[in-house]
């Protein structure tokens, strides 16, 4: 049984990649096993997820509220010139 | 030229040169000022654009001197940073020899927060623990998020192995989750 559980650093790079690319059946089989007796890693994969939506979110922009903010504070710094 | 004409390029670039700055910038907060301070400083000069170029090309040229002021100064920050210890590319132990986790990196559960994504002071932390990665981290973030590469591409421009591309991707997502629970998780909880 050691030798099917991958480590949890293993297990997080897996992590990783499954949100970007399907894994392999060994791959997921490995994840799936290690995710069932590691419950630090299943709080970890969620987290994990929601930095990548974060992440995303902060580059998707130009979001038209972000940017008249910041036409906003452009023109007013200007006002001061 | 009169002001109002200023500000309409205001109203015409300011989002070309924020995608401009963010190619070359992880961070957005400090992207946006870069931004500010192109047009400040456009405004400045204004009696001297003669029209040869288009306002956009003169306007990137300025941009472009701050960002590389930016990284100038940037450095030497960043030297600070790694002679008081922090964060470099190969050191905190997130987990142990064996690979389990160190306790002291546990990830512990994240009380559950309603629209973060429009909250500005989640924001500016999420800017700041983006902003303590290594160089490398964040060229890694910055493809992947930001810009949305695949891997593949991503690990052409690095000239980095894909191998090398996902370690980078998990330690950048460890440094970040770990920054964001001490110093927004936890500062909620009080």
């Amino acid at each position: 049984m050691d030798k099917a559980m991958i480590s949890c650093e293993c297990a997080g790079q897996l992590i990783e990649k499954k949100q970007e690319m399907k894994l392999s059946l060994a791959d997921r089989v490995k994840l799936k096993f290690h995710l069932m007796m590691c419950s630090i890693c299943r709080t970890y994969e969620k987290q994990s997820m929601l930095l990548g939506e974060w992440l995303k979110q902060q580059s998707e922009f130009p979001s038209s509220k972000a940017l008249d903010k910041l036409k906003r504070k452009i023109k007013e710094k200007l006002d001061d010139e | 030229m009169s002001e109002i004409q200023f500000k309409q390029w205001v109203d015409d670039y300011t989002e070309y040169l924020l995608a401009w700055a963010l190619m070359k910038i992880s961070d957005r907060g400090t992207a946006e000022d870069l931004v500010q301070d192109t047009f400040l400083a456009a405004y400045r000069s204004k009696d001297k654009f003669k029209g040869e170029a288009s306002p956009k090309t003169w306007l990137v040229s300025i941009l472009k001197n701050k960002i590389a002021d930016h990284y100038r100064s940037a450095q030497r920050k960043k030297v600070q940073y790694e002679s008081s210890g922090q964060m470099t590319e190969n050191e905190a132990a997130f987990f142990d020899k064996k690979g389990h986790w160190s306790p002291a990196f546990y990830p512990t559960e994240w009380e559950k927060q309603d629209k973060l994504e429009e909250n500005e002071g989640f924001q500016k932390v999420l800017s700041f623990c983006i902003s303590g990665l290594s160089t490398k981290m964040a060229a890694v973030i910055r493809l992947k998020f930001f810009e949305q590469q695949d891997g593949e591409d991503i690990c052409k421009e690095l000239e980095i192995s894909s191998s090398n591309y996902w370690q980078l991707a998990h330690r950048a997502k460890l440094h970040l989750r770990a920054c964001l629970e001490k110093n927004w998780f936890k500062v909620q909880k009080g």
